[in-house]
């Protein structure tokens, strides 16, 4: 029996930059489809004539970074930094 | 079956989302409408002034209305995909410029790339229909020959393209959720008015 340590991102704050041309609900749904993502939260935090800042809240169970990246530049959307993140560690046996 | 069925759904999602993120459907409804309006005037202007010359060969006719749907529609295409391009190109170097990042390959770019070929299409096609649906009853007349007069084919021609300008301006009426009525007989008018004007000038 061996014990492995996996640390599990929970929350990701995330403020994004997106045309307007990608709608919010779009994006929501996008977001919200990837693997362990639970729940997704978008606002609008400042409206430009072309884009808009957008800060979004993920939870979930494990939520893989390098996917959400994916979903992003898929919809044409960059990421502008990471505010905030929760990780937990979880020890698991293995045979 | 059930392949096809899905297949058909993901197509379906796929090209209504990719209408959506390009903003491409008040441009085919608009294109498709200016094209066919188009192609139904010019082919009515052959009809009637081939009418008018009182020597009027079916032959000519056909001839004519397939010379001018396969022009209309290669410019209709390459005039469509052209502008298109040269809009969303900047259009997309903007974006670019504006979240400071490269869009290749995403979602707003295939989206793009699809709008500039299906507008490029409704603009090439549209005119072509409204051609063929014109001269149906001349092409009709050319196979069978026999079966009735060559002015009967082309006043049925002339007919069926007065009512094809009226359901057009009925489709403007209803998108602009104003009379179907109204718009119906203007573009009826219109091309009332060009029968008028090239039957008199002609003859």
């Amino acid at each position: 029996m061996v014990n492995v340590l996996s640390i599990d991102i929970k929350k990701l704050v995330i403020d994004a930059l997106k045309p307007r041309e990608i709608s919010l609900a779009e994006l929501a749904k996008a977001i919200c489809n990837i693997d362990c993502v639970e729940d997704v939260m978008i606002s609008v935090a400042e409206t430009d004539m072309r884009t808009e800042t957008v800060r979004m809240i993920l939870t979930g169970t494990g939520i893989c970074y390098d996917d959400v990246l994916k979903v992003l530049n898929e919809n044409s959307t960059a990421l502008k930094s990471v505010d905030e993140i929760a990780v937990s560690k979880k020890q698991k046996k293995m045979l | 079956m059930g392949f096809l069925r899905r297949r058909y759904e993901q197509t379906k999602t796929k090209v209504t989302r990719y209408t959506k993120v390009a903003e491409a459907g008040g441009l085919y409804r608009r294109y498709f409408v200016m094209n066919s309006f188009d192609g139904a005037l010019a082919i009515l202007g052959v009809i009637v002034a081939a009418y008018s010359t009182g020597n009027a060969s079916a032959r000519i006719i056909v001839n004519a209305g397939v010379g001018l749907a396969i022009a209309t529609g290669i410019s209709g295409f390459v005039g469509a995909y052209l502008s298109e391009r040269a809009e969303r190109v900047k259009k997309i170097k903007d974006i670019e410029h504006s979240i400071m990042m490269g869009i290749n390959g995403s979602l707003l770019y295939r989206a793009s790339k699809f709008a500039m070929i299906m507008l490029a299409l409704v603009d090439g096609i549209s005119p072509a229909v409204a051609i063929f649906i014109t001269i149906l009853p001349v092409i009709f007349y050319e196979v069978l020959p026999s079966s009735f007069p060559l002015d009967y084919a082309m006043l049925t021609a002339v007919l069926i393209n007065l009512t094809l300008l009226a359901l057009l301006g009925a489709f403007l009426g209803k998108i602009s959720q104003t009379s179907v009525v109204k718009y119906g007989l203007m573009t009826l008018v219109i091309g009332v008015g060009v029968v008028v004007l090239l039957y008199f000038t002609g003859s």
